[in-house]
């Protein structure tokens, strides 16, 4: 490597980190529980993909709530884009999706997270595991390396309860360099020929590529979801420092 | 729901983690001080209640606490961190 790409791949940047009032500029209702936000964030210093951004709402007697969300859109992409899914006893995202409208104001920093990133020189091949909304961060990587025109080969597996609960449906149908695998773990379509059980073991070595392609492995969704897929990746060999996981929470499919 | 399902990825404190050092830290390698395996603090175990606890991904002894007051964060940091950070 360069010397200065070595320093920039083994130094930790010099992140000062402020909260700013972004607004909303666009949303878009995705399904019927998760919504895309367009954010005008002013002068936005740039991402990776799978970074996320922190958003804080405070009441008008002063409590404050605060939850991490993924950043959709791609490095390339001039509009900061989040997804959010609704999560109905939640404290956040019940307004961000349902109520929250372009103009409306809010506090936000980032971008934030260092390790669960990829770009197009990290190489690969890919393989991205996504459950339900856990599809967000990935779909960042998907749209970064088709924005870069990267052959780099990419393999996504996607759990959701159903078809219409598939983030991006449209989008991803449209990516025909990549691999895509849906498993439907609830109610499938007439005729379905895609996968219809949790993730496993076996799922995850016929989507491949296998231990031996060193994949970089990222893979989110929530805890219980990313546990078993970690499992499985390990089982079959993987080792443990090319799986990368973010897991957010109890809640999902 | 297990009590697994609870926590996250010590990714999840990227942001709180850029207020106490001051840099993106979730890419620092830990070596643990109880099993010696070394992970990524991203890849830590990161369990959220009144303070916020990374445990080693490996082993589960506590990596970090930082416990959040009104006017100062208090941090204890367990076993070798070892980080370069860029110089302005």
């Amino acid at each position: 490597l360069e010397r200065a790409a070595l320093l920039e791949r083994l130094s930790l940047p010099r992140a000062p980190i402020r909260w700013r009032t972004v607004t909303v500029s666009e949303v878009v209702e995705e399904n019927a529980q998760a919504a895309t936000l367009v954010l005008d964030f002013g002068d936005w210093p740039g991402h990776a993909a799978g970074q996320h951004v922190d958003i804080r709402l405070t009441a008008d007697d002063g409590y404050q709530a605060q939850r991490s969300y993924s950043i959709a859109s791609a490095p390339e992409d001039p509009r900061l884009a989040i997804t959010v899914e609704r999560i109905d006893d939640g404290e956040v995202s019940p307004y961000l999706v349902g109520e929250a409208r372009a103009g409306d104001q809010f506090e936000v920093r980032g971008p934030i997270g260092g390790h669960f990133t990829w770009r197009v020189k990290d190489g690969g091949p890919l393989l991205l595991v996504a459950g339900g909304s856990g599809l967000v961060p990935l779909m960042a990587m998907l749209r970064h390396r088709a924005n870069q025109g990267s052959d780099v080969d990419a393999r996504l597996l996607l759990s959701a309860r159903s078809l219409d609960d598939v983030l991006y449906r449209e989008e991803l149908s449209r990516l025909q360099d990549v691999g895509i695998h849906y498993t439907l773990t609830r109610s499938r379509p007439d005729g379905w020929t895609g996968y219809d059980r949790r993730v496993d073991a076996e799922m995850l070595a016929e989507v491949g590529p296998g231990p031996s392609d060193e994949p970089l492995v990222f893979v989110c969704g929530p805890t219980a979801f990313v546990e078993q897929v970690a499992d499985g990746l390990v089982a079959l060999g993987h080792p443990p420092d090319a799986i990368h996981t973010e897991r957010f929470g109890p809640t999902g499919p | 729901m297990t009590e697994e399902a609870l926590w996250l990825d010590g990714n999840g404190l990227a942001g709180l983690l850029v207020e106490v050092f001051g840099a993106e830290m979730t890419s620092v390698r830990r070596r643990c001080q109880s099993c010696g395996e070394r992970h990524a603090i991203g890849s830590h175990r990161l369990y959220r209640g009144a303070g916020d606890v990374l445990r080693c991904p490996n082993c589960g002894d506590v990596a970090l606490r930082i416990a959040t007051l009104p006017d100062r964060y208090v941090v204890e940091v367990r076993g070798t961190w070892r980080m370069a950070v860029a110089r302005d």
